[in-house]
């Protein structure tokens, strides 16, 4: 569509569901349990790396209301729900390789007895050396702890000589740096369940899933059955940020439909919180060595970067993960030699995989850092130092990917540098110093090199006008559902109110892929446009005939249909009844194929992702002299979004992955001692409440439009959560002169840190 | 007399009406709205009073009903997201969350519906501090929390409007 | 499920239940501490007897220079008492400090205390209040000092048969602050790294230190105490740079903390320091405001 003004496009919109979640209506799966319904519970590893040797049922078996108990020999199919790598079993027979691993289930007849019959499961083992750093488990000596060894993945980049780029730097900075392991805390716990099959042989199992037909794959391959057997539905659902993508969601629609199919009963699955953080992946942690050298004037010359990257037991999304690493390690500068190597390793700590950032927050905090530890080497202003070397309308990556016009970076960095020099705050309390600090960053849109990218839209139009929708990809609140429907709107020229969409049903939707990577406003936004503009024309064909004009005359808009030049005008839900009478189809589905770069694996050279959103955070932080607490008072972003697709959308996913990073920055942690998690529940692990939340002042550059989006629309869910963290350091670096380089900055490591002078205590 | 025993009748009146019912020793309340009475809105996030989403409001105050036995409810009245509003006339909370676009993922927000009612039914002129602190035992993941603070000032403001028209 | 549940309406019904089957009952009121702890299998109770029904157990009063509180008194209760004066600070910043809006409406006094060690809040406070507890049986009622209930932890001096029943302590006198500070990780809804109380009474004639009483979540391993070398060197003082420096350094060589996953102790002991400092300087500050 040419660049004009939108009457839909752009224009806040209330969500379409959030009538029903107000109201408090039975929506999400654990609301929706059918009343028969038996339960399921998992019995897991209490090691980190053992044999199994025997388990003990009786105790559980004559615990009242159990039914029975199932593990890997009921398992008619292949015992495997491994995502990316298929290397983690639906129920270890032989070997756990992280404390949390399912060996098995019990059913009951109640969630009570389930869970008390699995309590009394006995478990014998023979343990097994175990690996809790990813440094060990390089070693080849360690244990090796999957078939093919420890190193899951290792990727490159070869750009250039950085040999020869460190002898001609003049200035060099060498640093490690660590990130945490981070917990999704969704607020709803994982929860599912299954019906056994219908006349038809259909299974069809309800959840929170991110990607339907990934749970319908891996419940087929479990089952030994076809996938078109399988329908996977997706509820309302509670959050997810990645971790409903990754093997849980497989692992508890296999467990609910395995048991429907063995016992002939509907079988659900509620877990605890404790359950959950235990059960499901992690952001993983990395731990990153950056040597960067640099000309006396600023311009960065060479980098040579080290990724290694925890993955846990089972590779999970950790093959994908490194990948988006190493392609973004720089940071986004012009860096002319590089040489960076990322590693995806295993060990006995719980599987990490996907979440919101996938491997950009941890490496924009160490490429970040390292901008800043530049700037004072050199005594340049950091912003000076970033301006000198970002990436610009035609600069190239470091992957050696010449960008197009789409780069909106420094326009982003000087919104927020203008925001922060006229920022109103009070000044800090007594007892506290205030520090400034600035990240930027970017990130490659939709999947890239990561997997094949397509999503298929269906939409339909019934004799009354009313429009309904449905892609396959997940809605768990970020609002991308509701924007596909304002790009239908748009296209059809029709008001909000007649735009309807469904959830996704695994055997209806068309293939849309997983509900990751901030892809569903480009893949699902293009796949609906796609498909409204075959309607529209469609319907300008019916209408043409009726005006007795070209289809190219025809214009859509305000809820009529009429034609330029000429008077007559029709009413869209006319023009709908009209042509269902006369026999035409008003269905159509669209299948979007995100266009590919070349990316050369071995040398990680080419085009990873087509477009990328960039940004740039700024925060203000008052630290606590007597308790080292950084208080982040204010946060501004500024973000090159392409085109806004619906402003309110847009500006609660800046907010609340803003929120996340924050909470990365500062306090969230799982802890985690010989693979045993310490603080599996809300109240040990410190999420960010309404208390801290600061102000968060979100601009949206738009003028720099994707090349491949809809309307020009870029990626937004994830890209602000990328670069909190940096920001946040060099924040508390001003105003107390401590610099974090191992995530979370927690006060403790604010207080008690040395300086560059040495022990410092700030007080 | 009470007696010890593994079940007890207990009569509460929620949301206006009265129900009489068998409760288990350590059912709890939220077990009770949504496994007996069918009030799905309540949510169970934690289990252990630190989220918020099943807070309801007993007696006239909000409590963490996943640490409330239904054993001791007996005579209580209890008000649940289900009694706030309804499609037909929307309480302003439920169009302001609507309006700021403070609802994501939807999970949280029975529970900060219930405590932002709470807040503004003792206090009609709340500032942003005090939604904060009102709100600090509702966590939510999605929003970062400032739609909901700027929800629950637009009810305010709407609720007051009325009310000096009235 | 699992357990039964008793909820008796009087205090006979309670303390003849108690009588019979006391060892194998769990008292619960706002069951903010034992609920979880159930739902973890971490405790075995075979009755549970809720007190919340009994009203004659929640009040704030002040009764000839003594301050009573009914061990059934909520959080929220207690803070909001206007019995309590500006002067009892330490009380009303639980607002700030203590769980969250809804969990403060159903957690107890009582309740705190019977967590024992557990308590970062209204221990630390009430020791430096020199509190007393009242424990109930069927038969009699005995009053002991707080720092003889608390026996370790998760431990209390309560029998089987008892419940506590009330705290109380003196009155502050005039010249009297009672002040308190709690940090975590975050600004609210917090699990202590370290909680302190601090209650300071000036000398109105000489402006010296006539009391102190400063008391620790943790002082020696994980049970809340009373810093009493520190509180030694401060009594007769006033106050000065050096005199603070000093106690710091005796709080220092008193504090014995442990590390955990949640902080080392020497974060613990440096922050100690430093709340000790402010909590003392605040306290004077606003006693000389009044």
């Amino acid at each position: 569509m040419k660049r004009k003004d939108y009457s839909i496009v752009g224009k806040p919109f209330a969500r379409e569901d959030a009538l029903d979640k107000v109201l408090g209506k039975p929506v999400f799966t654990a609301d929706m349990i059918p009343p028969d319904a038996i339960f399921a519970a998992v019995v897991r590893s209490a090691r980190p790396h053992a044999k199994i040797l025997r388990l003990n049922l009786q105790a559980a078996l004559s615990t009242p209301g159990v039914i029975r108990f199932i593990d890997g020999g009921q398992v008619p199919g292949i015992n495997n729900i491994g995502t990316l790598v298929r290397d983690k079993p639906l129920f270890c027979q032989d070997i756990v390789r992280s404390i949390g691993d399912p060996i098995g289930a019990i059913l009951a007849e109640s969630r009570d007895a389930a869970e008390e019959g699995a309590r009394q499961v006995g478990v014998e083992y023979e343990d097994l050396p175990a690996i809790f750093s990813p440094l060990d488990a390089l070693d080849p000596k360690s244990v090796q702890i999957h078939p093919n060894g420890n190193i899951c993945r290792h990727l490159k980049i070869r750009k250039g000589d950085v040999e020869r780029g460190f002898r001609e730097s003049d200035v060099i900075v060498e640093n490690e740096y660590t990130t945490q392991m981070q917990e999704h805390a969704q607020l709803e716990p994982e929860t599912a369940f299954a019906l056994p099959p219908d006349q038809n042989g259909i299974i069809t199992t309800v959840g929170p899933w991110q990607d339907t037909f990934d749970v319908q794959d891996a419940v087929a391959l479990v089952l030994g059955k076809k996938s078109n057997e399988i329908r996977a539905l997706q509820a309302q659902t509670g959050g997810a940020f990645g971790s409903r993508c990754n093997e849980i969601a497989n692992e508890l629609g296999a467990l609910v439909c395995l048991s429907a199919c063995i016992t002939g009963k509907p079988t659900a699955i509620i877990m605890s919180r404790e359950e959950s953080v235990i059960s499901h992946s992690k952001r993983h942690p990395f731990h990153m060595k950056y040597k960067t050298g640099v000309k006396r004037d600023g311009t960065l010359v060479a980098e040579e970067i080290q990724l290694i990257c925890d993955t846990g037991s089972y590779a999970s999304a950790g093959p994908a993960v490194v990948m988006r690493a190493i392609v973004h390690c720089t940071g986004p500068y012009v860096v002319p030699n590089v040489k960076a190597d990322s590693y995806c390793v295993y060990t006995n700590n719980p599987y990490a995989g996907s979440f919101r950032g996938f491997g950009c927050p941890q490496v924009h905090f160490a490429a970040e850092s390292q901008m800043n530890y530049l700037a004072e080497a050199l005594s340049m202003d950091p912003i000076v130092l970033r301006r000198k070397n970002l990436l610009r309308p035609g600069s190239q990556t470091n992957t050696g990917h010449v960008l197009g016009k789409s780069v909106g970076l420094d326009e982003c960095l000087s919104k927020v540098v203008d925001a922060l020099s006229s920022i109103d705050i009070p000044p800090p309390e007594k007892g506290r110093v205030r520090g400034v600090g600035v990240a930027i960053g970017y990130h490659g849109n939709s999947l890239g090199p990561e997997g094949g990218d397509r999503c298929g839209a269906l939409i339909s139009i019934d004799a009354a006008g009313r429009v309904e929708y449905m892609t396959g990809l997940a809605e768990y609140g970020t609002g991308a559902r509701f924007a596909h429907g304002q790009i239908i709107a748009e296209t059809l020229g029709i008001s909000m109110n007649r735009i309807h969409a469904l959830l996704p049903d695994s055997l209806r939707a068309p293939y849309s892929g997983p509900t990751v990577a901030s892809r569903s406003t480009m893949m699902g936004g293009n796949a609906v446009l796609l498909a409204s503009q075959k309607l529209r024309n469609v319907l300008s064909q019916e209408a043409a005939i009726i005006f007795d004009c070209k289809p190219e005359e025809v214009k859509f808009s305000n809820d009529t249909i009429y034609c330029e030049n000429r008077v007559q005008s029709i009413k869209f839900e006319e023009l709908a009844s009209i042509s269902h009478k006369k026999g035409i189809c008003l269905s159509d589905s669209s299948m979007y194929e995100a266009p590919k770069g070349e990316w050369n694996e071995e040398t990680g050279l080419g085009v990873a992702y087509v477009d990328y959103t960039f940004g740039a955070i700024g925060t203000v932080v008052d630290v606590n002299l007597q308790t080292g607490y950084p208080q982040v008072v204010r946060v501004v972003g500024a973000f090159d979004c392409g085109k806004v697709i619906n402003p309110l959308g847009v500006i609660g996913q800046v907010e609340g992955a803003i929120v996340q990073g924050l909470g990365y920055s500062v306090m969230e942690e799982v802890c985690t001692k010989n693979g045993l998690i310490l603080n599996p529940n809300l109240a040990d692990y410190f999420l960010y409440t309404s208390a801290e939340t600061p102000q968060i002042d979100t601009i949206l550059v738009e003028g720099y439009p994707s090349s491949s989006g809809p309307f020009g629309a870029k990626a937004m869910g994830e890209p602000p959560i990328d670069i909190v963290a940096p920001a946040v350091a060099q924040a508390i670096y001003n105003a107390t002169g401590v610099r974090v380089k191992d995530l979370p900055a927690v006060p403790e490591k604010i207080l008690l840190s040395k300086t560059k002078s040495g022990l410092k205590h700030i007080i | 007399m009470s007696n010890v025993q593994s079940k007890q009748r207990i009569n509460i009146q929620v949301n206006g009406e009265w129900h009489s019912t068998e409760v288990e020793g350590d059912e709890t309340l939220l077990d009770l709205l949504r496994n007996k009475l069918n009030l799905k809105g309540s949510k169970a996030g934690c289990g252990t009073g630190d989220c918020g989403a099943c807070t309801v409001i007993l007696d006239g105050k909000i409590v963490p009903s996943c640490l409330v036995y239904a054993a001791t409810t007996n005579g209580s009245e209890i008000t649940t997201v289900e009694g706030i509003g309804s499609a037909e006339k929307l309480h302003p909370l439920q169009q302001a969350f609507i309006q700021t676009g403070a609802v994501q993922c939807g999970f949280c927000i029975p529970g900060m519906i219930i405590a932002a009612k709470n807040l503004l039914d003792s206090n009609p002129s709340p500032t942003r501090n005090e939604v904060r602190e009102a709100l600090v035992g509702n966590i939510c993941r999605c929003t970062g929390y400032i739609r909901i603070i700027e929800a629950v000032m637009m009810a305010a403001e709407l609720m007051r409007n009325s009310k000096n028209e009235a | 499920m699992r357990h039964e549940i008793f909820v008796p309406r009087t205090e006979n019904e309670l303390f003849n239940f108690l009588d019979l089957n006391g060892a194998h009952s769990k008292l619960v009121s706002g069951a903010t501490d034992l609920l979880p702890r159930i739902k973890r299998r971490q405790e075995e109770a075979i009755i549970l007897v809720d007190l919340s029904r009994l009203g004659s157990f929640r009040y704030v009063k002040s009764e000839g220079g003594v301050i009573r509180v009914g061990a059934l008194t909520t959080l929220t209760d207690l803070i909001r008492s206007e019995v309590l004066g500006v002067e009892y600070e330490a009380i009303k910043k639980l607002e700030l400090t203590f769980a969250s809006p809804p969990v403060r409406n159903i957690a107890t006094v009582g309740g705190n205390l019977a967590a024992s060690s557990s308590s970062e809040d209204l221990i630390p406070i009430f020791l430096t209040l020199d509190a007393r507890v009242s424990l109930k049986s069927a038969r009699k009622e005995r009053v002991i000092p707080l720092v003889e209930f608390i026996r370790g932890k998760r431990e209390t001096s309560r029998t089987n048969n008892e419940i506590l029943a009330e705290i109380s302590f003196n009155e502050l006198k005039p010249n009297s602050w009672c002040t308190f500070e709690k940090i975590g990780r975050r600004e609210r809804v917090i699990i202590s790294l370290v909680s302190l109380a601090c209650t300071l009474a000036i000398d109105r004639n000489s402006g010296r230190v006539g009391d102190v009483k400063i008391a620790l979540n943790r002082v020696r391993g994980k049970i809340p105490e009373r810093a009493l070398e520190t509180e030694k060197i401060l009594l007769g003082s006033d106050l000065n740079e050096s005199k603070l420096q000093e106690a710091c350094e005796i709080l220092e060589s008193e504090l014995c903390l442990t590390s955990d996953f949640r902080a080392s102790a020497k974060y613990r002991t440096e922050v100690a320091k430093n709340l000790l400092r402010e909590c003392l300087t605040h306290c004077k500050h606003c006693i000389e405001e009044r």
